[in-house]
């Protein structure tokens, strides 16, 4: 009875403390939804009436749409050359046995662990030398190879739940390794890759500070973002907010649909 | 020529000898099991017929052609994995056709073949299917579909039944020995499943160690098995040391450690003197009304029954301290025996089987 009421009484607890978590999770998007469509010329909140007109501002403005289609164009360059790239790594780390391999599987968080704004200026210099400044493919490199990391954890951890002798059954049922690899092995670990190809999407449709040392004049989305609340603060920033946020939430349940609909096994 | 032949195959892992030496030989549709303890280098064995691992030494021979240096996907070679490796992405009829899209067999004849695996295992309908949806039984017989749908030179089967329970297990060892039967397969199996090996085998090859212990018939491993270790693996065994004390009228007079003396038919090769283990098998001994006139005989007190439904087991203390396991038929209540009370047997010289121990000078 006394125990019941305890763990009931710690129900109530966890309750609270999940509701305060979701709270301000998403509290930020309760303030930038209502901005987005505000009346006024200037940020402020609660908005004083109802108008369409940063939405407006946004899609007639070129410099905002020419930071759309280069984000767009470098998170899918990024996701497509990452995905290819952190798979094999992954491959490597997971199935290989070579010198070297035990530092490889060190290193290759590294993206991650060094400060961004280290690799930005690296990126810099180097791009530099080669004329890659202000072209959307540098930062596409540069992008890619922060987001390498995330596919390889990600796909690694798909790997290492795979059951190897299925890749041995189709070998010894007629496969070569890389059909064995193309046929089994790659269709059962399709929702890890497609997680880690939406995570590199992501991880550069959202990045900053590269973009910011490797663009130049070409901006990405969040750099254009940046420039906006230094030179002229108004609410077309929320608009953008929300439409960027509309568009990960429709690659988000695209993901999860592809990635998980299709495979009646799951 | 024999369809499969083992020529001095020899493996380690590191310091660990795998296998020192085995030589084997499976004539066209012979069932051959491999038999042994975890840890006596079976599995590997397997492995390097089916070519995923590399042997250090020997060769392997496939209807007299060396696939030694062939990968796995070119020695055409069925297998059946120990937990059949089916392909959850892929359906029953996908599964089954693997093999043949591997060989780009063309799309008419892959649907043909197919359709005849699949009715061959009894599974015709169930095409759509993936394998989650099918009972263990089920995705057993599309593993062995997709194991002789590309009419394979060689079946392996690496422990194929461990996973099904005992009931169904039975069912389909001889299931898969009618369809074995039928096509006329050469098949070289794995377990270390003793009962299985005896009621599926042509011949058996008991592993131990690395090493080929005995190969030979079913009956030959049981009744009459060439070492100690042989003949405690497999079933159940009374196992007594002694030496030749004197041989009379063509038996052998054994004298064991225990002080007891038992008669056993002669053997050519064992003399005087010799260091020796006595095997009998615990269904061996017949009743008697007791006495100890003849030779053979013995009695003693029953210090534990169990009853088994078809059998019955006792440990019987004989007078001298020695114990021995008896089996018999199960009987019914009116003639229990049970714990405390006597029992006499008598062993016939035909049934004590007499293994030579190695280097007998003790």
């Amino acid at each position: 009875m006394v125990n019941r009421r305890r763990r009931s009484g710690f129900r109530i607890l966890l309750a609270i403390y999940c509701g305060f978590v979701f709270f301000f999770l998403v509290a930020p998007l309760f303030v930038v939804f209502p901005i987005s469509f505000s009346a006024a010329r200037y940020l402020t909140f609660p908005p004083p009436g109802f108008s369409w007109q940063w939405y407006l501002s946004y899609i007639n403005d070129p410099a905002w749409i020419q930071a759309t289609i280069t984000s767009i164009k470098v998170a899918l360059g990024t996701t497509v050359l990452a995905t290819l790239l952190g798979t094999m790594v992954a491959f490597s780390l997971v199935r290989g046995s070579y010198p070297g391999r035990s530092w490889v599987d060190r290193l290759v968080a590294a993206p991650i662990i060094v400060p961004n704004i280290i690799i930005a200026v690296a990126l810099y210099g180097v791009f530099a030398r080669f004329q890659l400044v202000g072209a959307w493919y540098g930062v596409m490199l540069g992008h890619t190879v922060y987001a390498i990391p995330f596919v390889v954890l990600v796909v690694g951890a798909g790997l290492r739940t795979f059951d190897q002798n299925q890749e041995l059954a189709a070998m010894g049922l007629g496969a070569s390794r890389l059909e064995a690899v193309w046929h089994v092995t790659l269709p059962q670990i399709r929702p890890a890759i497609i997680s880690a190809a939406f995570l590199a999407f992501i991880t550069s449709f959202d990045e900053l500070i590269i973009a910011l040392f490797t663009s130049g004049t070409n901006a990405t989305l969040p750099k254009k973002m940046f420039e906006n609340i230094i030179f002229e603060i108004d609410p077309t920033i929320a608009a953008v907010s929300v439409l960027q946020i509309l568009l990960v939430g429709i690659v988000v349940t695209l993901a999860a649909r592809f990635g998980v609909g299709m495979n009646p096994i799951r | 020529m024999s369809d499969l032949s083992l020529k001095g195959i020899a493996k380690h892992f590191g310091d660990v000898v795998a296998l020192e030496h085995v030589d084997l030989e499976l004539a066209r549709g012979e069932f051959t099991t491999i038999l042994g303890p975890s840890g006596s280098g079976k599995t590997t064995m397997l492995r390097i017929v089916a070519g995923f691992e590399h042997q250090d030494a020997g060769q392997v021979l496939v209807r007299g052609k060396d696939v030694t240096q062939l990968a796995p996907a070119k020695r055409n070679m069925g297998m059946v994995f120990q937990n059949y490796a089916l392909f959850p992405h892929m359906t029953v009829a996908e599964n089954v056709a693997f093999p043949l899209r591997m060989r780009r067999t063309g799309r008419a004849e892959i649907r043909e073949r197919v359709g005849w695996s699949l009715d061959t295992v009894a599974l015709g309908g169930y095409e759509e299917r993936y394998p989650s949806q099918l009972s263990g039984g089920q995705q057993q017989r599309v593993a062995l579909a997709r194991a002789i749908v590309f009419d394979p030179e060689l079946l392996l089967l690496d422990e194929p039944f461990g996973a099904l329970d005992r009931k169904l297990r039975e069912q389909m060892q001889l299931e898969v020995k009618r369809l074995q039967r039928r096509l006329n397969l050469t098949t070289l199996f794995v377990t270390h499943d003793q009962e299985e090996a005896l009621i599926l085998s042509d011949s058996i090859a008991v592993m131990n160690a690395g090493r080929i212990e005995q190969l030979g018939t079913p009956r030959a491993v049981y009744a009459e098995p060439a070492s100690r270790f042989v003949a405690d693996f497999i079933g159940e065994s009374n196992l007594f040391q002694g030496r030749v004390r004197a041989i009379t009228n063509g038996l052998l007079v054994i004298e064991t450690e225990a002080g007891h003396t038992l008669h056993a038919r002669a053997r050519d090769g064992l003399v005087e003197g010799h260091s020796v283990s006595a095997l009998v098998r615990p269904e061996r001994p017949q009743p008697t009304d007791g006495g100890l006139s003849g030779i053979n005989d013995f009695e003693g007190e029953i210090i534990e029954a169990v009853y088994m439904g078809e059998s019955e087991k006792y440990r019987v203390a004989l007078d001298g301290g020695l114990e021995f396991l008896v089996r018999w038929p199960g009987q019914g209540e009116a003639r229990t025996r049970s714990e405390g009370g006597r029992l006499a047997f008598s062993i016939s010289p035909d049934d004590l089987h007499v293994i030579a121990v190695d280097g007998s000078k003790k």
